[in-house]
C-alpha cells in the first residue's frame, strides 16, 4: 500500500468516530440577559436503531463572566433543564436527556443575566431511554440566534 | 391534560393577590408553582393568548418570582413561540421582586413557558404572564389562559379568603385597570 492509500484509509477509519463525536455546535449569546438560541435537534434511525432520548450537555465558555449558562430540551410535554455551574473551565454540565424517539426536539441556550457569552451544545440522539444504548441519526438547526 | 384558567383580572382580586404575597405586577395572571430538588427539575405551561374582546394579541409577557425559602438556584423563566424565545431570571431570592418582563411577539395561539433552576435544591416560584395587544408587551391585557395549573403556593389561606371577601365587596364597581407589566427598573 502507497503512503497515499495508507493515509486515506486510515481516514476512512477515523470517520465514523469524527462522526460519533461531531454532534457539537459552537454558539454565542449577545449581551442582553433575555438573549437566547433556539435549535431543532432530529433523532432519526440511521442504520442504528430507533431513536429513544435526546441528550444534551452545555459548557460555558470563557472569557469567564457572570452569568451561567443553561440548556432546556422539550418535545411534547416532556422538558428538562441542565446549567454549566462553572465558566471557562473543560467541563460540561450534567447531561440531561428527554425520552421523546424519533422526531424533532426543542433545544434552548440561555443565561441568567446580561452579558455576552459563548458556549459549546454537545447532543446526541441515543437508541436506549435516559441517554443509554448506540448513537443514531442526529442532526440539528438553528432557528433562532441571539 | 386538566386546563384551569386562574383569572386574577376579577374585581377584587388584585387584593387577594397582594395578601398571598405573589405582589403580581398590575393585572398579570400568575400561577403558583414548586420544582423539586433535583438540579433538572423544570415546569412547562402552555399559555393561550387570544381576542377576549380587548383586541387580537401581539405578545405574551411573563415574569417570574424566585420566592421564599431563599435558597441557591437562581429561577428562569422561557417563553418558546415557533422560532421565538426569549428567558428571564429573577436576580434576587425571596425579595418582593419579579424577574425583569420578557416576552415573545407570537400573536394568538398557544406559547410554550418553562420554569426552572440553575443547580439543586428545591424552590417556590410564582410565574406572571400575561397577552398583550401590542408587541414587546405593550397595549392592553388581552385574553389569557393557562395549562396545566399547579397547585398554588399555600399562603395564609385563612387570610386570603377574608381578603377575597373584602375585594369583592370593596372593589365592585372598580373600573382602573393597572398598566402591566412593571416597568423597567
Amino acid at each position: 500500500m502507497t503512503a497515499r492509500g495508507a493515509a486515506i484509509a486510515l481516514l476512512l477509519a477515523l470517520a465514523p468516530a469524527v462522526a460519533a463525536s461531531a454532534h457539537e455546535v459552537s454558539g454565542g449569546l449577545g449581551a442582553a440577559a433575555a438573549a437566547t438560541d433556539l435549535y431543532q435537534i432530529t433523532c432519526s434511525d440511521d442504520g442504528s436503531g430507533a431513536p429513544a432520548s435526546l441528550v444534551v450537555q452545555i459548557r460555558d465558555q470563557s472569557p469567564v463572566a457572570a452569568p451561567m449558562l443553561s440548556v432546556q430540551v422539550q418535545k411534547g410535554l416532556l422538558l428538562t433543564n441542565a446549567t454549566d455551574p462553572v465558566d471557562g473551565d473543560t467541563a460540561f454540565g450534567p447531561a440531561v436527556s428527554v425520552n421523546g424517539g424519533a422526531g424533532g426536539y426543542d433545544v434552548l441556550v440561555n443565561k441568567t443575566d446580561a452579558g455576552s457569552e459563548t458556549y459549546t451544545l454537545s447532543y446526541h440522539c441515543l437508541t436506549g431511554p435516559d441517554g443509554t444504548g448506540g448513537h443514531t441519526g442526529t442532526s440539528h438547526t438553528v432557528r433562532q440566534n441571539q | 391534560m386538566r386546563a384551569r384558567r386562574k383569572r386574577t383580572r376579577a374585581l377584587g382580586l388584585p387584593v387577594l393577590l397582594f395578601c398571598l404575597g405573589t405582589a403580581a405586577g398590575g393585572s398579570a395572571d400568575t400561577q403558583g408553582g414548586s420544582l423539586a430538588a433535583e438540579a433538572s427539575s423544570a415546569r412547562y405551561y402552555q399559555v393561550t393568548c387570544s381576542d377576549d374582546g380587548s383586541g387580537p394579541p401581539l405578545s405574551l409577557v411573563t415574569q417570574v418570582r424566585d420566592l421564599a425559602p431563599v435558597a441557591a438556584p437562581l429561577l428562569s423563566v422561557q417563553i418558546q413561540k415557533g422560532n421565538l424565545a426569549t428567558n428571564g431570571t429573577d436576580a434576587v431570592d425571596a425579595d418582593a421582586g419579579f424577574s425583569p418582563p420578557v416576552w415573545v411577539n407570537g400573536g394568538a395561539g398557544v406559547y410554550d413557558v418553562f420554569v426552572d433552576k440553575t443547580a439543586s435544591g428545591a424552590e417556590l416560584f410564582t410565574l406572571s404572564f400575561q397577552c398583550m395587544t401590542g408587541a414587546d408587551g405593550s397595549g392592553m391585557p388581552a385574553g389569557t389562559s393557562i395549562s396545566p395549573s399547579v397547585p398554588s403556593v399555600p399562603a395564609l389561606p385563612a387570610l386570603a379568603a377574608l381578603a377575597l371577601v373584602v375585594g369583592l365587596i370593596g372593589g365592585a364597581g372598580a373600573a382602573h385597570r393597572p398598566r402591566w407589566p412593571e416597568p423597567r427598573p
